[in-house]
């Protein structure tokens, strides 16, 4: 059972064909005292709904794909439905270390802010492709001229949210530009944000998944769409 | 009177077509009055400039202060591209975030439905 200070935190895993991961990740949150845990099945055509829910998750699921910035705002409208007071976002492939969940709500907890971003870079123990570190330092950048935020890890999937955070938020790009979008819009709505340094560990797998160039152009379309011409 | 030549005739037969379309999609509801009005534009200026290409360029040309006719034709399409171009990037960025938000109202309803 979720440890009672834990029974208003929901951790929120947008998944797309992560069967391979998604036991040993429910597992390991379950030992850190989550129990509530809600997989945003993204239309997976393998059985990572079918496993998440023998694994004691709670599992909805888009008929069709539409991207892990869709699935995240789905977990989103979950956690604000269901009026839980904080939210913990983590990526399904492994790539996170579940025991970094309480850092992001210890830091959330001291009540100064609203949003707690998971940042990569600021531990010097990560192994971090140089490819992710390029890709990642261009999206700060963009992500800076439109907010006028220096945030040193925009593209970190891992978050924390409290409640002023997931009654705020509305994502409305569908692919991995989501990550940019999220941390404009909060600049925009006037949310705090932090960052607390998070371990990452990048496999052959998670590499193949994760942004490339194409993101990026994507990116910039989206958010010159989302941030200019829709306001 | 110069003989018409063969584009003359096919580009405003194929013009008319196309509107006598508009007007049925309009009537069957499908389309706007500002839809109407809009494509009814296009498809007279585009018989218009069949039957009498150089007098409608050249002063068009004259218009814009190009001195070549041909340059005022092909910037005008670019310009007409561009803006249907623009129209239907926004049509498509709409569409999918309807379909993304009917998706998400789809799964939220199915977990109320398991939980009830």
């Amino acid at each position: 059972m979720n440890s009672p200070k834990h029974d208003n935190t929901l951790i929120v895993i947008p998944a797309y064909n992560e069967a391979t991961h998604i036991e040993s990740l429910l597992k390991k949150i379950r030992q850190q005292g989550f129990d509530r845990i809600l997989i945003v099945d993204d239309a997976s055509e393998d059985d990572t709904a079918a496993i998440a829910r023998a694994n004691g998750a709670r599992v909805i699921r888009h008929v069709i794909n539409r991207g892990p910035g869709a699935a995240t705002q789905s977990g989103i409208e979950y956690a604000r439905m269901h009026n839980y007071a904080r939210m913990v976002t983590i990526d399904a492939d492994n790539q996170h270390d579940p025991e970094d969940i309480a850092k992001l709500l210890e830091r959330l907890d001291r009540g100064d802010v609203d949003l707690v971003i998971g940042n990569r870079f600021m531990r010097g123990d990560n192994f971090i492709p140089r490819s992710r570190v390029i890709y990642n330092g261009i999206a700060n950048l963009i992500t800076f001229l439109f907010s006028r935020h220096w945030i040193s890890d925009t593209q970190s999937g891992m978050k924390a949210l409290n409640r002023k955070a997931i009654e705020n938020t509305q994502l409305g790009t569908d692919g991995f530009e989501f990550c940019s979008e999220w941390v404009i819009k909060a600049g925009l709505m006037h949310l705090r944000i932090a960052e607390v340094p998070i371990k990452v560990y990048y496999t052959e797998e998670s590499r193949k998944k994760g942004q490339g160039f194409l993101t990026g152009i994507r990116t910039l379309s989206s958010l010159f769409h989302q941030l200019l011409l829709r306001h | 009177m110069q003989p018409m030549e063969t584009y003359q005739i096919l580009v405003p037969i194929v013009a008319l077509a196309f509107w006598a379309y508009t007007i049925f999609q309009f009537i069957k509801g499908r389309s706007s009055i500002v839809e109407l009005l809009f494509w009814s534009l296009f498809w007279l200026l585009t018989i218009a400039l069949a039957l009498f290409p150089d007098s409608i360029t050249d002063r068009l040309a004259r218009w814009l202060g190009m001195k070549s006719n041909i340059n005022a034709l092909v910037f005008l399409a670019l310009g007409i591209l561009f803006f249907l171009q623009f129209r239907l990037y926004f049509l498509i960025k709409r569409q999918n975030s309807i379909i993304s938000e009917l998706v998400r109202k789809l799964a939220l309803k199915e977990d109320e439905k398991d939980e009830a």
